[in-house]
């Protein structure tokens, strides 16, 4: 079904927008979610908890992008639960090592020493993304963002895993570079 | 700024970013079913024509595909109402066309490196085709005016007999040869771009033109985002379908001419 067919249904109060969703974008999410956390009935709980605040969100949301969408409300869901163990340096799944990997980013992870804006360090991260090469971009996503292992990312981009590596070593290191000359960190 | 913060800024950039990944997981999540073996499709692609020739008869007439070299000529022709100067043309493509009438073919598209992020799709004969078939098949890319991942058009050269399409810019032919019944040409060419930070950078784009004789079918096949194998490789997993309706060829479009560059339309 269309992504608009879907997201009219949820406007329509439809209950069947949820098993639509399911149908087309539940490997999707689930996908996304057990990569995040390692469990599978973590995972299920957070894809359950997406479309609950799917049904709630739609109205008055109408995503242009829908899977995006999805996937991004998944890992809000899925990085939720992992917080307390990230704090305490323990847990399962991939997030454990891209935390250790984006630290490098950070001159001081843990320092509450400058200011930022939410909004300014958004933009600079979007800013960021968009001088990256798009396929250093999408290791960088499917990495930072779906929290991907390096060999699912190097099988997806049909490459070595030494490529992905060396991509995502190089652009934490311009990463760094980049917040840092904006004075973000 | 704790590395929480950061993990949660790369969540918020633009929908475009993540649809570039998001579009590749839906393709191999819902793609798997679509694929065939190697062998199976290139009998299917040949199987149509064989099929078509012992079915119907034609007269080989003399049905064939030009590309001229054109640089430095003054170029000028009709373009809609217009009468208009074609600015640095490089190419030219022509078609001959001995049939009177030629049939009309649709494709579908059994392998691409992901799922389109802005799909236009269309299919002229969706009435005589039915769904999931097209005349054309593009993906126009997540940023407007940037690269653009494919374009995929297939169109009967009845329509194109007498009208003059030019590639323009620096453009070279890679490859002309003759595979699996078709008439094979591969161009190389180079565009300049200016990116959204204001930086102005030469990019490449590459086109695949397939022509059948018998049919007088013309494919294009175009890219600015991967590279010519990947295009091949495109090109190599169309299912090309050969309809039972006819177009009459017509000299309407003599002395009309277009930009068959990506983007010009």
């Amino acid at each position: 079904m269309d992504d608009r067919k879907i997201i009219e249904l949820y406007w329509q109060r439809d209950e069947s927008a949820i098993e639509q969703t399911d149908l087309k974008y539940g490997r999707l999410c689930r996908g996304v979610a057990y990569g995040i956390l390692g469990s599978r009935e973590d995972g299920d709980e957070c894809v359950n908890d997406t479309y609950m605040a799917a049904w709630e969100s739609l109205p008055p949301q109408r995503p242009v992008h829908f899977p995006a969408w999805l996937c991004s409300v998944t890992r809000n869901f899925s990085l939720n639960r992992i917080r307390a163990s990230l704090t305490q340096k323990r847990g399962g799944g991939a997030a454990m090592l891209v935390y250790d990997e984006l630290e490098q980013c950070l001159i001081s992870p843990e320092s509450v020493e400058k200011e930022y804006e939410t909004k300014e360090l958004k933009a600079a991260v979007e800013t960021f993304l968009r001088t990256l090469p798009k396929a250093d971009r999408k290791m960088f996503m499917y990495r930072y963002w779906l929290m991907m292992t390096v060999p699912e990312i190097a099988r997806r981009m049909d490459c070595r895993e030494s490529r992905v590596t060396s991509s995502l070593y190089r652009s934490r290191q311009k990463l760094r570079g980049f917040l840092s000359r904006e004075e973000l960190i | 700024m704790k590395t929480m913060d950061l993990m949660e800024a790369i969540g918020q950039v633009g929908d475009d970013m993540k649809m570039e990944v998001v579009s590749e997981m839906m393709y191999e999540i819902n793609g798997k079913s679509r694929k065939r073996g190697k062998l199976g499709r290139t009998l299917l692609i040949a199987a149509v024509i064989t099929t078509l020739l012992g079915a119907t008869a034609y007269a080989i007439a003399a049905n064939i595909m030009n590309l001229r070299n054109v640089k430095d000529e003054k170029i000028s022709g009709r373009w809609g109402e217009q009468f208009i100067t074609v600015n640095n043309a490089n190419l030219e493509l022509s078609f001959d066309v001995g049939l009177d009438s030629c049939p009309a073919a649709v494709f579908r598209p059994d392998w691409l490196p992901a799922e389109p992020e802005r799909p236009v799709q269309f299919n002229r004969y969706e009435e005589e085709s039915g769904e999931g078939w097209y005349t054309m098949y593009a993906d126009d890319g997540a940023d407007p005016g940037g690269e653009v991942p494919y374009n995929i058009q297939i169109s009967s050269a009845a329509n194109l007999k007498g009208m003059k399409l030019y590639f323009s810019g620096d453009m070279e032919i890679v490859k002309q040869d003759e595979w699996k019944g078709w008439q094979r040409t591969e161009i190389h060419g180079d565009y300049r771009r200016t990116s959204p930070e204001g930086v102005e950078c030469m990019l490449d784009r590459y086109y695949i033109l397939l022509f059948n004789e018998e049919n007088c079918v013309y494919v294009y096949l175009a890219t600015t985002e991967y590279d010519l194998e990947t295009l091949e490789k495109i090109a190599e997993n169309l299912e090309i379908r050969v309809l039972d309706c006819f177009i009459e060829t017509s000299s309407d479009k003599e002395g009309h001419v277009g930009y068959i560059d990506l983007g010009r339309g």
